[in-house]
């Protein structure tokens, strides 16, 4: 190897995804294929639990490899290319949620019954302190659960925890994907780490159930 | 969750939850993983919000994936394929003359038809033979393309002409031009391919079969690289040109000796064009002397030695006992080495030079005489000996397949069959007979088992150096005592 590489020599060397995607940019049907038929289950399980519609999540996943294909010829490689391509679709959900904000489209269960919350958070929190599980929950009502305590979160929380856990992202790709700074990220991640961890507990005890004031103690 | 600071303590407890976090991440460099550690032992309370935190996490896991049928795919490649028919449109009308407008919907075309292409082929259903078919053409070429590697490679060399018809005259190889084709135009339909493969022998079947699951046994990367030189070669426009200098290519490094084999293949393809290029120059002094005009130069050396330093001087003796190799010059190989070895012609004055010209053959003396300058015309003799000395050395009778298979099933253990079965058909017996050969390197010196190794120069003792192993063996076997 020669010691001169450039940077962009180093990622076409180390990924075969920048490979591939060399290989778009000089027109070649077969390696996009292979990129969209590696990165769609991927790009929409982001995206669906990103913005809580699953037909959303197909239509702006399709966006994302639209928007590869058209700057296909200015492609330099600068990053890894799941990181690249995580960057775009975080851009992509940006804008849809800004064109949907206006819509209020939000696919989120929100209890009728229960105290009033400031926040979604606020009140899947006092939900749980509130609801007591009688039975341990099933595997399916678990999913809900969860599915609701992601949703529950902020924006840029949620796509952190996403791309952390589904991408198994670091957090220096998660900082490059969101435009932030590693630090920052950590921040982010904790705080919804934490959230999260606080809304699931009760359900998280097989046997003890905790009091409604013992959950916001540390030993419940 | 606080952000105000803990009434207790400095630290504030949102600090406290990042670094478990990040603990649970990998996140933390030794020091702080450390301190957190330290945490964990004497504080009970983070230690139950760790395993919080790790419930939660695992949690997650339950999150629903999508499960994206072949209609997601299809209708994403239909999207683009419009897209680029989009573009094409749009090159086109902006572009004056009718005939570039032709030539640009041949080219977006094809891709237009490719992408469709591969989105009607792709995704027919329940086709076992589908991906067999698809690959076709990497499996019939698939040796070739193996040596070839990437269509970058390709295009520089047909670029830099180096494989032309007159460039291989000018060299002493095997011809390279002349040779039945090995690639066969392929139809490009799923259908007319099936039709072509029906049509096969059962032997031409079963080989097709084994080599379709052998390339879904290599590593990914190596798999893409396949196919993306496939469908490159096949929408490039000069693909039959790249097609026949790809056999070319093959030739050509049929005829190289195996370590410049290997290098070639190693080599990134900016790197190969111009050691394609050292090899060319480097052949045309590959030429072969005769036997007798070899020991007719080694008598005419060892008399000049005897002269000039006397019958029992080192050197003399040297050129006695070492043959005619001795002679030879400029860079050598030594079994996986090489060195540049300066012949003992330099020693002679420009007449004495012209006394050996006169044992040499008609032509080697014709084709010295068209260099001018004395010390390239002792440079070119050195040379041809040592070309003619290392061609001898690596001129190795034909093992009978009988051989090789009793070998390969009594000499052999189990992890050296496993590899071997692992290789591709072709490269199976080449390994298997360098495993036959043993440690005799190819270029190495014949006088190692030949007669050759009488000489002063080659008695030289190598004190034995234990087996590394042992010494590993012996340093653990002190520690357990």
């Amino acid at each position: 190897m020669s010691v001169s590489e450039s940077p962009a020599q180093g990622y076409e060397l180390r990924d075969p995804e920048v490979r591939l995607m060399l290989e778009v940019r000089d027109d070649n049907a077969a390696a996009f294929e292979e990129l969209v038929l590696r990165y769609q289950t991927r790009l929409v399980a982001v995206l669906e639990h990103l913005m809580g519609s699953r037909d959303q999540a197909e239509d702006l996943a399709q966006d994302v490899f639209l928007r590869v294909y058209r700057s296909r010829k200015a492609y330099v490689p600068t990053a890894k290319f799941s990181t690249w391509l995580f960057t775009i679709a975080n851009n992509v959900a940006l804008n849809a949620r800004r064109t949907l904000s206006r819509r209020k489209e939000v696919n989120l269960e929100v209890r009728e019954s229960g105290p009033q919350g400031a926040s979604p958070m606020d009140h899947m929190l006092a939900v749980s302190s509130g609801q007591m599980p009688t039975r341990q929950l099933d595997k399916a009502e678990m999913r809900d659960i969860i599915r609701l305590a992601i949703g529950a979160l902020n924006e840029r929380q949620r796509m952190a925890v996403l791309l952390n856990k589904f991408e198994g992202m670091s957090y220096a790709d998660i900082a490059e994907v969101m435009e932030m700074t590693p630090k920052a990220i950590k921040s982010l991640l904790s705080r919804a780490r934490v959230n999260l961890k606080e809304v699931l507990e009760p359900y998280l005890e097989t046997g003890h159930r905790p009091t409604g004031e013992s959950l916001r103690q540390s030993d419940g | 969750m606080s952000d105000k600071p803990n009434t207790n303590g400095a630290v504030d407890s949102s600090q406290i939850d990042e670094d478990l976090v990040a603990y649970l991440d990998g996140e933390l460099d030794p020091a702080e993983s450390r301190a957190v550690e330290e945490r964990l032992a004497r504080d009970p309370v983070a230690r139950r919000n760790l395993q919080r935190l790790e419930q939660t996490w695992d949690a997650l896991e339950s999150l629903p994936r999508p499960d994206l049928d072949e209609n997601f795919a299809r209708s994403t490649v239909e999207l683009v394929a419009v897209e680029a028919d989009r573009e094409m449109t749009q090159q086109m009308a902006a572009l004056p003359s009718r005939r570039l407008r032709m030539w640009l919907s041949i080219g977006a075309g094809t891709l237009l038809a490719a992408l469709l292409g591969f989105v009607i082929v792709h995704f027919a259903v329940g086709d076992p033979n589908l991906q067999l078919l698809k690959d076709l053409a990497v499996l019939e070429r698939i040796e070739l393309y193996r040596e070839v590697g990437t269509i970058d490679f390709l295009r520089e060399l047909e670029k830099s002409s180096l494989l032309s018809d007159a460039n291989l005259a000018n060299v002493p190889l095997p011809p390279v031009a002349s040779a039945e084709p090995i690639i066969t135009p392929l139809p490009a339909g799923i259908e007319e391919r099936r039709t072509l493969v029906a049509k096969m022998s059962p032997a031409e079947k079963d080989q097709l079969k084994r080599r379709g699951e052998w390339l879904a046994e290599l590593d990914e990367g190596t798999q893409i690289e396949l196919r993306t030189l496939d469908a490159a070669l096949a929408m490039d426009e000069q693909a039959a040109a790249l097609e026949r200098l790809m056999e070319r290519y093959h030739r050509f490094l049929g005829t190289l000796p195996p370590e410049s084999q290997r290098k070639l293949r190693s080599l990134a393809a900016t790197e190969r064009v111009p050691y394609i290029q050292e090899i060319l120059q480097a052949a045309a002094s590959r030429r072969e002397l005769t036997q007798p005009e070899m020991q007719a130069i080694h008598n005419w050396m060892v008399n000049w030695a005897k002269q000039k330093f006397g019958p029992d001087n080192s050197k003399t003796k040297w050129y006695e006992g070492g043959g005619p190799g001795v002679f030879g010059g400029g860079r050598m190989r030594y079994g996986d080495r090489s060195g540049w070895n300066r012949s003992p012609f330099e020693r002679l004055e420009p007449a004495e030079f012209a006394e050996l010209e006169k044992v040499l053959s008609p032509k080697s003396r014709e084709l010295l005489d068209k260099i001018a300058d004395p010390a390239e015309k002792k440079a070119q003799l050195a040379t041809w000996i040592a070309f003619t000395f290392q061609r001898g050395a690596t001129r190795q009778p034909k093992i009978k397949e009988e051989e090789l298979r009793t070998f390969f099933l009594t000499k052999l253990n189990d992890e050296q069959r496993y590899k071997l079965e692992a290789l591709p058909p072709e490269r199976f017996t080449e390994e298997l007979t360098r495993l036959y050969r043993g440690p005799m390197d190819p270029g190495g010196m014949p006088g190692k088992k030949g007669e050759f190794n009488k000489g002063e120069f080659n008695k030289k003792d190598r004190p034995e150096r234990p087996e590394r192993g042992d010494a590993l063996k012996k340093m653990i076997q002190k520690k357990l005592e």
